[in-house]
């Protein structure tokens, strides 16, 4: 886990969360052809989805996280943060089993998120898609997660 | 005698003062992501050969108004169909492909009979969603404006 500070708060959250993922969320088995599914790439952004063939999938996309602010206390403000996380795959039954690998790998690991001051994780929102590309079908499974973190504001007067 | 006690009028005062300014505020900030969520959606469903049609769709701002546009040419044929019809290789694709026949590796003539469509249906899947968000962000502004 990498700490986060007030002066790398996104990137110190996206690396925590990316970390997490890359290390939980490989492979997944199927009862269907081809028995097993492996994440080929483990990606920031949608833009960097190649569809041009079938082999690139599935796809893992770990958003930048939103981290809107607000006073908490006189010294402390509280980041009402959330990351959005999706998944690209090319069978149904591999996107369904890739998210829930995704939430079981921030649920279970709660407590040390906690332990780099990322508090209340909690699924905000979930949403399924599916698209066509010539023949390549693809199902996309999202998930929000949002989050609290606390740290000291600086006063001026 | 008896006597009367109103307490919390001045808690109720400020909740109402605040809570027009808070919906404001958070339907705003909705806006901007329902339409970032439509531009996304549009994005991937959008047909891609060079990638081009998926790159000119933007998403700008002008005052509280968001607007999507799609700067490619063809992308309007995309949309809304057209007839199948031939055509040469050597015509402009009017954006920096240069011709037909570069951007496709095409040489004589082409046929050009699909369309797929992608920005009605990123709105249509959003829009099933927008009625749960919009009552998201109200509950959140009548709770940020009790403080």
């Amino acid at each position: 886990m990498v700490a986060i500070t007030k002066s790398t708060l996104v990137n110190g959250i996206y690396k925590n969360f990316y970390d997490r993922l890359k290390s939980q969320v490989t492979t997944v088995s199927l009862s269907v052809s081809p028995g097993s599914q492996t994440i080929q790439t483990y990606s920031s952004s949608y833009s960097d989805i190649d569809f041009s063939s079938k082999s690139n999938f599935p796809i893992l996309v770990i958003n930048s996280p939103n981290i809107p602010q607000e006073q908490f206390t006189f010294g402390k403000t509280v980041v009402n943060g959330n990351i959005e996380i999706e998944i690209y795959a090319t069978n149904s039954q591999a996107a369904d089993k890739f998210l829930d690998s995704i939430n079981n790998a921030i649920e279970t690991y709660k407590g040390t998120f906690a332990g780099v001051g990322l508090r209340m994780l909690e699924v905000d929102d979930t949403d399924s898609d599916f698209v066509e590309h010539g023949k390549i079908k693809i199902h996309i499974r999202k998930v929000k997660w949002k989050f609290l973190y606390y740290y000291s504001r600086t006063k001026a007067f | 005698m008896i006597q009367v006690q109103l307490r919390g009028a001045n808690k109720v005062q400020r909740f109402i003062k605040n809570l027009p300014k808070e919906i404001n505020k958070e339907v705003n900030n909705e806006t901007g992501e329902f339409m970032k969520d439509v531009k996304k959606s549009a994005k991937i469903r959008a047909p891609r050969k060079t990638g081009e049609l998926a790159k000119s769709i933007i998403l700008t701002k002008k005052g509280k108004q968001w607007i999507l546009q799609v700067n490619s040419p063809y992308g309007k044929y995309q949309e809304e169909g057209f007839k199948p019809h031939w055509v040469h290789a050597l015509l402009p694709t009017k954006n920096s492909l240069g011709t037909i026949g570069d951007a496709f590796n095409v040489a004589g003539f082409v046929k050009v009979s699909k369309h797929t469509p992608f920005v009605k249906p990123a709105l249509e899947h959003n829009l099933s969603k927008l009625s749960q968000r919009l009552s998201n962000v109200t509950s959140r502004a009548i709770r940020r404006s009790k403080k």
